[in-house]
């Protein structure tokens, strides 16, 4: 890597005041810090992110620092539908569910789009598989349907069981 | 998750399957909110996914005409009231369930994104089935199918806030449809088409669809074309692509190998106005005797796909623009049964030889020509995955050169009539890379069974047979001792076809090595499937004989 102009640090705030130093190209898979990288330029400033604690900022940059040299997804949204995680990522959303709401909060954010995916995906990948009720145990959610109304949304829907 | 905002829970959503919905959609009243719509954006692809996109011709009786009535039903309830009256004043039976009951939950009719016309006409034939079957009158029970089909067309049209998937297919015993980028509100819902099938049998009428479609739809990516007839339908498609944004993918299919599509500069020419976009080109039983040249083709450098699938008339005259354009991008090439002149063939590989994973020509090649590709491929073309080529006895040795060359071969068939003693051994010992997963050998591939056991030896210890073949000095004369040694895995799928050769003293080879590398590697063998197609000599009791290896699973078609 000869020759590479040499990357800045950028510096980032957590909404409890905890400073990060990141590299710049790190910082830059997110979108929203690129842009702002890009419009303020040079700066020995430090971010200030108040949506996102530190801790849940120091497993985003785990992510950002794996995932480095990875190419920058395509715009259009051609993300193919498949469960296919790897090894690394799986690792990395092994997490209690909470941090794994803060996480897709943060990656939505920040704008740091396979990491949104990926978050997502793992919490789509818990709810595959499962009836209404193991959902609802899963995610502890109430059934705030009528008995009249769960029974018409089942009798309009009914044609996508058992296939 | 009640925290996580709705664009989020919607990605989350995006990523389910119809099964997953359908339980999401009764866990609660949000969740319900977010699913419906993804769940009902496209039901007759869920009904009939398996199928092709067109060729419907074989339906299986045994899907649950209970589903597609239950979808139907709730459908025809999303009709106005006056739609409902009208088909009924057309001799339709409405069961009282679906006149006499209220509304339903959603407007379903607005989620829609996908139509596939032949889809739905199907899913619908057979809720009839199941539901009106006091139709004895055939004509009449067709008239209402295609009219209730039609209605709901029209609804989609009129309703969805965005069509996004759009296919209309003429098959043989299904009525046409009107151009439906004609329909009320059509401006709106195909605004955001990105894909578009559309395959007549040359008797449909495309213009006035192409002509509405090129006013409304501009931000198509994929095209699926076939049955253009007339010249003025040909302009006009060629309109359709010009007026597009950003397209990134055209098929143009003719109907069969002897009902040929027309390929004219017409087509080709508009291309050009997407050297932004296009990646993927596929052109299948097509005729381009009516083009003089692909001149068009090298202006687009975002091409990452070619395919001539069984087209005829590819000798062109003009070849020599090839080589001053580049298609850097290019990574897979398909010629399969058709004619490419060799002059292209190396055109294309010297100009995207960085680039090209992918080559699959056609099994048809000449001599000269497979000798060029063979001398052209090995130092220019080390990424390439997939390779499909026939080989000639003279040129077995820079054959032998391309498989230590092509590193990465994932797939490799050889077409060829070879006289293989010594050369099927050399294989196994040349091939150098480490993702092989299949080899094909297709034609008269005449070799002893001595010759098949030391080359499934080969794979298993390649550094001691490597000296044996140095000291025998034969055909791969140019392998020297400082070689580094690779070993090269057997590959998952080995393959014989139309050989006449192998017979049964083949196959116990194979089973015997098949053993022995199981008793090697704890019950494990690395070759997984082994197909042996239209090879006459085998007898029937071949399946008895490798039914003792188990995990392998063996493929066996004869004539």
């Amino acid at each position: 890597m000869t020759g590479a102009p040499e990357q800045r640090n950028v510096k980032l705030t957590s909404s409890e005041g905890t400073e990060f130093k990141v590299e710049r190209d790190v910082a830059e898979k997110s979108v929203l810090l690129k842009n702002m990288l890009e419009d303020v330029g040079e700066s020995d400033m430090a971010i200030p992110l108040p949506n996102v604690t530190g801790p849940i900022l120091q497993k985003v940059i785990e992510y950002c620092i794996h995932h480095r040299d990875d190419p920058v997804p395509a715009h259009d949204d051609d993300t193919k539908k498949t469960d296919d995680i790897d090894d690394w990522d799986a690792e990395f959303c092994k997490v209690d569910q909470g941090t794994l709401y803060e996480l897709i909060l943060a990656s939505n954010y920040l704008d740091i789009k396979p990491l949104l995916d990926l978050t997502c995906k793992t919490v789509a990948n818990m709810i595959k598989g499962k009836s209404p009720e193991e959902i609802r145990k899963t995610f502890n959610i109430a059934n705030d349907f009528t008995p009249e109304e769960e029974e018409q949304v089942r009798r309009e829907n009914e044609w996508c069981e058992g296939r | 998750m009640s925290k996580l905002p709705f664009e989020c829970l919607q990605t989350i959503f995006h990523e389910l399957d119809e099964k997953a919905l359908y339980s999401s959609i009764l866990v609660n009243r949000a969740w319900c909110q977010i699913a419906i719509p993804l769940l009902w954006s496209s039901p007759f692809h869920f009904l009939h996914k398996s199928d092709n996109n067109y060729s419907m011709a074989i339906y299986s009786t045994s899907l649950s005409s209970n589903s597609s009535t239950i979808l139907i039903q709730t459908y025809l309830r999303c009709f106005p009231e006056a739609i409902q009256a009208s088909l009924i004043e057309n001799g339709l039976m409405l069961p009282p369930s679906i006149i006499q009951s209220l509304p339903p939950l959603f407007p379903y009719d607005k989620y829609i994104r996908s139509i596939s016309y032949s889809k739905m006409y199907h899913v619908i034939s057979e809720w009839f089935e199941s539901e009106i079957d006091d139709l004895e009158d055939i004509d009449e029970r067709e008239g209402l199918e295609y009219l209730v089909t039609e209605k709901l067309i029209r609804l989609f049209i009129s309703s969805s806030l965005s069509i996004t998937d759009l296919s209309l297919t003429d098959e043989d015993g299904i009525p046409s449809l009107p151009p439906i980028s004609l329909f009320p509100n059509a401006e709106n819902s195909l605004s955001k088409l990105v894909k578009f099938t559309c395959i007549g049998d040359y008797q449909y009428n495309m213009k006035d669809l192409f002509i509405s479609l090129t006013g409304i739809s501009r931000n198509i990516k994929e095209i699926i074309i076939g049955g253009l007839s007339t010249s003025i339908e040909i302009k006009l498609f060629g309109k359709l692509i010009k007026s597009q944004r950003a397209l990134k993918s055209i098929e143009i299919l003719g109907n069969g190998p002897i009902d040929l599509q027309m390929i004219s500069l017409d087509i080709l020419q508009p291309l050009k106005t997407q050297q932004y976009s296009l990646e993927n080109i596929r052109f299948m039983n097509c005729d381009f005797e009516e083009c003089a040249t692909l001149y068009p083709i090298t202006f687009l450098p975002m091409l990452k796909s070619i395919e001539f699938e069984k087209c005829r008339n590819l000798a062109l005259q003009d070849l020599t623009s090839l080589d001053m354009k580049k298609l850097p991008k290019l990574q897979i090439f398909k010629t399969r049964e058709s004619y490419i002149p060799p002059y292209t063939l190396e055109a294309i590989i010297c100009n995207s030889h960085e680039s090209l994973r992918v080559a699959e020509l056609s099994r048809k090649l000449s001599q000269d020509e497979s000798r060029i590709l063979l001398s052209r491929i090995p130092s220019r073309c080390t990424r390439l995955e997939v390779l499909d080529i026939r080989i000639y006895q003279e040129d077995i040795g820079s054959f032998l050169n391309l498989l230590k060359y092509c590193e990465n071969l994932r797939e490799l068939t050889v077409f060829g009539d070879v006289y293989a003693e010594e050369l099927l051994p050399l294989i196994a010992l040349n091939l150098r890379s480490k993702h092989l997963q299949k080899l094909c050998f297709i034609g008269r591939w005449v070799f002893s069974k001595t010759s098949m056991n030391t080359f499934l030896q080969g794979f298993k210890s390649k550094e001691k047979f490597r000296e044996l073949q140095v000291s025998q000095g034969q055909v791969g004369s140019e392998i020297t001792n400082q070689e580094r040694i690779i070993i090269c895995k057997p590959p998952k799928i080995l393959k014989f076809q139309s050989n006449d050769v192998i017979n049964n003293d083949h196959l116990d080879v194979i089973v015997d090595w098949v053993f022995s590398e199981k008793s090697i590697k704890n019950g494990k063998c690395d070759l997984e499937k082994l197909e042996l197609v239209w090879c006459q000599k085998l007898s029937h009791d071949v399946l008895q004989r490798t039914k003792c290896l188990y995990g392998l699973v063996v493929e066996i078609k004869n004539y």
